[in-house]
């Protein structure tokens, strides 16, 4: 049995119920998310369907009634619909700079519907399909990665900067698992092989499957994906404890309470703001230090809240040592 | 007392310190400030940024002694967890209620 059908019926079902959550949303089809889901959904079956072996097996039993390579029609157009609509849907929200990206989907839609109405050889078929569906995923999967980096302004909140990275691993990962598949593919074309599970095939299935993964991250429910950006909070803790702790060596009086800090606090949030509290309380203080003192006034005053103060406090460079 | 001119981060902390003082029942220790205005303006005026009660003992040569040290851990400790885990209740809150975030905004008819 395919292991990406279990996943995928998790998934699938998942959203399902989100589905039915926004079912009363005014904007029910103006939604991009709902897009998102029908795209999650179209990705899974696309993933299923990247095996030859499913694909021949597909072709002889469900479509044995005709001699036409209609599984392997479906796999890559399932890829490039699901590609297109996906760059549709971005278009249509941001931008109107992707038209050339539209025409180059729609010339390799064609090239494929072209090759497939050729008497090609099956195996030689399922080379071309993974050839194409390879370009279209580097062009659609980077041009998203470009307009989502775009979009997203820094201070991001914590769910946009775990999308940004949950989808920037998708596409380094498919890109090379489906880099390795295409150079397999590439590599047997000339001599028409009519063997196409290789170890270089296998270990790009192995990518896929972890790109696959952080699909399914990303589309995971904000508090799991809120955990998965632990590594990089963690990172701004430390930052922001470098500051408390040049702040207390060098304030001209001594702090009442010194709590002290430790560099793996249980709970992180609770030590980022308690740190911060620390740092806001006593960087007036600081002795000697005026540039320091200046561009910690200004973040104080020029921020909103505690993630935007944190985000710029963890871009300051602390003076070097007496 | 606290400075409105500070972030409202450490404004509400200041607000909740003081407060801890008052729910934990902490002792009072009555203060008299120079009938100077000049004066007990200079001395309100070093810890502008904060009201320190030990700055303020210090100009006015007064000792503090542990109670006094131990209320105000007890006064500081209480206001960092209170405020942390508010904060943190709220965004959870805020997580839960987002569930798949609109990340992006709705489809505008208007090109």
């Amino acid at each position: 049995m395919n292991l990406f059908i279990v996943p995928i019926i998790m998934w699938w079902t998942y959203y399902v119920v989100r589905l039915f959550n926004h079912a009363r949303d005014e904007q029910f089809l103006k939604m991009p998310w709902m897009y998102l889901w029908l795209a999650g959904y179209n990705v899974a079956w696309c993933y299923t369907l990247n095996h030859f072996w499913v694909l021949e097996r597909l072709e002889s039993s469900i479509f044995s009634f005709t001699q036409f390579p209609i599984a392997s029609l479906l796999f890559v157009s399932v890829y490039l619909i699901q590609l297109t609509s996906f760059l549709w849907m971005v278009q249509r929200a941001f931008t109107q700079l992707l038209r050339v990206v539209f025409l180059v989907l729609v010339t390799i839609y064609a090239i494929a519907v072209g090759a497939h109405l050729t008497q090609l050889p099956y195996v030689t078929l399922y080379r071309i399909d993974i050839i194409l569906i390879y370009i279209s995923t580097l062009m659609g999967g980077f041009t998203l990665l470009y307009i989502l980096r775009k979009q997203i302004r820094f201070p991001a909140s914590h769910i946009e900067f775990a999308h940004l990275c949950w989808f920037s691993m998708f596409c380094i990962l498919s890109s090379i698992g489906l880099g390795l598949i295409t150079l397999n593919a590439v590599a047997g074309l000339p001599d028409n092989l009519t063997v196409v599970e290789t170890p270089l095939q296998a270990i790009g299935y192995s990518l896929n499957a972890l790109a696959m993964a952080s699909l399914m991250i990303l589309t995971g429910p904000d508090t799991w994906l809120y955990r998965s950006i632990y590594p990089y909070r963690l990172w701004q803790y430390h930052k922001l404890l470098q500051m408390k702790d040049f702040i207390l060596h060098h304030i001209e009086i001594d702090p009442i309470i010194t709590h002290s800090s430790s560099e793996k606090p249980l709970n992180i949030e609770i030590a980022i703001h308690e740190t911060m509290v620390t740092v806001l309380d006593y960087y007036p203080y600081l002795l000697g230090n005026d540039v320091l003192r200046n561009n910690l006034a200004t973040i104080e005053a020029n921020s909103q809240d505690l993630e935007t103060m944190l985000f710029k406090i963890t871009r300051l460079r602390l003076p070097a040592p007496d | 007392m606290y400075n409105k001119n500070r972030h409202p981060l450490l404004q509400e902390h200041i607000i909740i310190h003081e407060s801890a003082h008052l729910f934990l029942n902490h002792r009072l220790r009555k203060i008299t400030l120079p009938t100077r205005v000049d004066e007990s303006e200079g001395i309100l005026k070093q810890s502008s940024v904060r009201f320190r009660s030990h700055l303020i003992f210090r100009d006015l040569e007064l000792d503090m002694d542990g109670v006094d040290y131990q209320q105000e851990e007890e006064a500081e400790t209480f206001a960092r967890l209170f405020m942390a885990l508010v904060h943190q209740h709220k965004r959870h809150q805020d997580l839960v209620s987002t569930q798949n975030v609109n990340l992006f905004p709705p489809f505008s008819d208007e090109r």
